[in-house]
């Protein structure tokens, strides 16, 4: 079927170049686990209770109520889903929402999306997103290194 | 701060134009590949070098173009687009095919956040969903501009108009970048964009009306 296609849009000259810029890196700390088995899958349930972020916003982790609501697929592979405040050491509040995979091999990537106050001296965060690279830190912390997508 | 990080395309288009892909596009025409079907491969032939910026290890996975007709704007509370894909074409190293003619729309945008829910179909015959989520951010954007939208007053028995446009990058240049999530049927050579993060690049262009989206996978 003859559908839409501008052959010179296939130049390689328009394979657009990315880049990526060290933004900050949060680390997180899990006090409890738990885990259910739902029709969608496993949901994993983390609380997160305390951490920091370092870089261009430094501060902690709120460390009451947020969580991660992850959910084990069939396939092996987890849709990670998290929810984090950060306070700066001005005490300005930042929102993170992480959303990505986690891979029986290691694989722990993530799309952060950010908001700040219009107010706030991180108000370069607002309409990015960011990509994370997870680790472990620990038994129960993880650290995801941030970058701004260029 | 801001306004230094806000687009580097031009820098960035440099560099590509330098070197980058010139090598490993045009084999990506057309036919399928073999090594486009098996996801754990590295560095196989046919595939694009694999690079790295500030710890991410990243690859060209194929590029889309989507194209558009109508666009309507919601003035909601927070603002929302409909602009439907009319079709387009899927090109490079690991899918090629097509969009699904009229398969889905944008429903986000209207200076909000993306939010496009449409279908491909890869050159095999697989359908393949994608939700592409991500930002088309104005150069130079004042953030503290954003909060209370005002719109002039209606005429007395005026009809509201919903209908905008979006202009080609080369009028106004944007930093459009997406994080499409896929969902591919797990028993098909798709199956590792069921589990891999990509990034996407998004481009203008006018005449016709159309985005051409290069995307990455994150190693």
């Amino acid at each position: 079927m003859a559908n839409l296609a501008i052959p010179t849009d296939r130049d390689p000259a328009l394979v657009a170049d990315v880049g990526f810029a060290p933004a900050f890196s949060v680390t997180l700390e899990y006090d409890e686990q738990a885990q259910m088995q739902t029709p969608r899958g496993g949901r994993i349930y983390h609380r997160i209770a305390g951490g920091s972020v370092s870089g261009r916003i430094t501060g902690t982790v709120y460390p009451t109520g947020a969580g991660e609501y992850s959910l084990q697929r069939g396939d092996g592979v987890i849709d990670h889903r998290g929810y984090v405040l950060l306070r700066d050491e001005a005490g300005e509040w930042v929102y993170l929402h992480n959303m990505g995979y986690q891979r029986p091999d290691g694989y722990f990537r993530v799309t952060s999306w950010v908001d700040a106050d219009v107010r706030s001296r991180h108000s370069w965060v607002l309409g990015l997103f960011f990509i994370g690279i997870g680790r472990p830190a620990g038994p129960k912390s993880v650290t995801i290194d941030y970058c701004e997508v260029l | 701060m801001s306004g230094n990080g806000l687009d580097r395309r031009e820098l960035l288009l440099g560099l590509a134009a330098a070197g980058g892909f010139a090598a490993a596009a045009p084999a990506a025409m057309g036919q399928p590949q073999a090594s486009g079907t098996n996801g754990a491969a590295n560095g196989a032939a046919g595939l694009p070098p694999v690079r790295e910026m500030a710890g991410v290890r990243y690859r060209w996975a194929f590029s889309v173009s989507v194209f558009f007709k109508e666009r309507v704007a919601i003035e909601a509370p927070y603002r929302r687009a409909f602009v439907p894909a009319i079709g387009g074409d899927i090109w490079g190293p690991r899918l090629q095919g097509e969009v699904v003619p009229y398969g889905g729309a944008d429903f986000g945008g209207g200076g909000g956040p993306l939010d496009a829910h449409y279908m491909f179909r890869a050159s095999d015959g697989h359908l393949i969903y994608i939700n592409n989520r991500g930002y088309m951010r104005r150069v130079g954007w004042d953030p503290s501009t954003a909060l209370d939208r005002r719109l002039p007053p209606l005429a007395e028995g005026e009809r509201i108009t919903q209908d905008f446009i979006a202009p080609a990058d080369s009028e106004v240049p944007l930093r459009m970048r997406t994080s499409p999530f896929f969902d591919a049927p797990a028993d098909s050579p798709h199956d590792w964009m069921n589990h891999t993060l990509f990034i996407g690049h998004g481009l203008r262009r006018m005449d016709p009306d159309r985005t051409v989206f290069t995307y990455y996978e994150v190693l």
